[in-house]
């Protein structure tokens, strides 16, 4: 257990100095919450698109794009920096290598996902209909789901030639149906006051995460088997 | 004591070890010499366990490594051909994560780890990032994160490169403390001087196989330079 918060403290540690993916992943959903704000223009000054089914859909490709620009560098930094053969000379079972990556990633991703919240309430004069904290929960159980997918396919994709395309292309379908889908569904519940439906949709969400954590938990051993 | 029992290894069709035999005893300094693509690297790797081999086994005082392999990382310190330590961390940072990782106590790292700083000739850098270092001074700190837990086999590829005179007597005399310790070191260098000064034994390594093997009385006789002038011409006599 301590091995796991010691690797991810040093990744935070790390990201606070450099902001390398911080930064990046707070301009892209910066951009992207902009950009809907301007696609959904007119539709949202007619009243012809409500601003819960723009939150809840758009927050959430913020959210899983942003996610993945910040995965994907968890172990290319590592990779392209050398560093990652001395992690996996440490004595500890490559699963808490899986984890520690997983919880400092789920910190940085949480981060832009509060901010890309707090964007869009700003640019779409938005307050979420006083259910801004129903929202920040559940992007928290999607966020854990996304990067305990995401974390496990950035390192299956680390060592590969195109690794910039097969990280999208192996995370994307994985998370449309247990993480994207569920979620937009359950910020909408939650926007239209649907506690019930949200919870209901919350719990599928944090299965999927039991799942997949368990999943990388178990086969995490085997991707840097050389 | 570490050895290598009947190792082979492939990548592909292409055969890079071929049973290597090869042992270094406790308080032993045992120095690997080959030509380039002799397989050094990739023996240093599978005895680390990055690598598994092909066929053959890896043992640690006379268990095989491949019964928990994450246990008897414990055991073993690195230094390979990159440092492997973070840019954005200062020294102390670096070694205390290490540290940290070999699931050693918090508490007891101050005095270690300020020690062996000190003992790497880094102890007035110890609060600068490692980004800032000069390519030696990171080798020191890369030698530093290795012996970090005290490791009983140390396997070092190229350690004197990129050293300065000072860095290359210190790393020296660090050898000397460690093998009067007890650590087994697999030392993997085409520093002839420095085998013949510091080596108990020195393996060749030649196409995927220990060819040969000079024991510290032919190596102060002169017989590794005469066999390794030969290397280039078709393989040590």
């Amino acid at each position: 257990m301590s091995a796991i918060l010691h690797l991810a403290v040093k990744d935070l540690r790390i990201e606070l100095r450099s902001k390398d993916m911080l930064s990046s992943m707070f301009l892209f959903s910066l951009l992207m919450v902009l950009a809907f704000r301007f696609a959904f223009a007119d539709a949202f000054a007619s009243g012809e698109a409500a601003a819960i089914d723009i939150a809840s859909s758009s927050l959430w490709i913020c959210f899983s794009f942003a996610a993945i620009i910040g995965m994907y560098s968890s172990f290319v930094k590592e990779k392209d920096r050398e560093t990652l053969e001395g992690l996996l000379l440490c004595p500890v079972d490559r699963s808490t290598l899986y984890l520690g990556k997983a919880l400092s990633n789920l910190v940085l991703v949480f981060i832009v996902d509060i901010l890309s919240i707090l964007f869009f309430s700003l640019f779409f004069s938005y307050d979420y209909d006083g259910h801004a904290l129903e929202v920040v929960a559940i992007a928290l159980a999607g966020t854990t789901t996304l990067v305990l997918i995401g974390t496990l396919t950035a390192a299956i994709s680390v060592n590969a030639r195109a690794r910039e395309v097969l990280l999208p292309i192996l995370l994307v379908p994985l998370i449309a149906f247990s993480v994207i889908i569920p979620c937009v569904s359950a910020t909408k519940s939650a926007l239209e006051g649907q506690m019930t439906e949200a919870v209901r949709e919350i719990s599928s969400i944090l299965g999927f995460a039991v799942v997949f954590g368990a999943v990388g938990y178990l086969v995490f051993d085997y991707i840097f088997e050389g | 004591m570490i050895e290598a029992r009947g190792v082979a290894k492939h990548f592909g069709r292409r055969k890079v070890l071929d049973g290597v035999d090869l042992k270094v005893g406790d308080g032993e300094i045992v120095a690997l010499i080959g030509p380039n693509g002799a397989g050094k690297t990739t023996l240093i790797r599978i005895l680390s366990t990055l690598l598994s081999p092909s066929s053959g086994d890896v043992l640690l005082g006379g268990q095989s490594v491949r019964e928990d392999p994450s246990h008897f990382r414990r055991y073993i310190g690195v230094v390979g051909h990159s440092t492997y330590t973070y840019d954005d961390l200062t020294a102390l940072e670096n070694l205390r994560f290490f540290w940290s990782m070999n699931g050693l106590a918090a508490g007891d790292f101050d005095e270690c780890g300020r020690g062996l700083l000190r003992r790497v000739g880094l102890a007035h850098r110890m609060n600068d990032r490692a980004s800032v270092f000069s390519r030696g001074m990171r080798q020191r700190l890369a030698i530093a994160r290795a012996l970090i837990h005290s490791p009983k086999v140390l396997l070092m590829d190229e350690p004197f490169s990129s050293l300065d005179q000072k860095g290359v007597d210190i790393v020296h005399q660090l050898l000397l403390e460690e093998r009067k310790r007890g650590c087994s070191i697999l030392l993997v260098t085409h520093d002839l001087q420095r085998i013949h000064n510091l080596a108990d034994r020195a393996d060749v390594l030649d196409r995927g196989r220990v060819s040969r093997s000079f024991d510290a009385e032919a190596i102060r006789r002169g017989d590794l330079e005469r066999g390794y002038e030969t290397m280039s011409e078709g393989g040590i006599r």
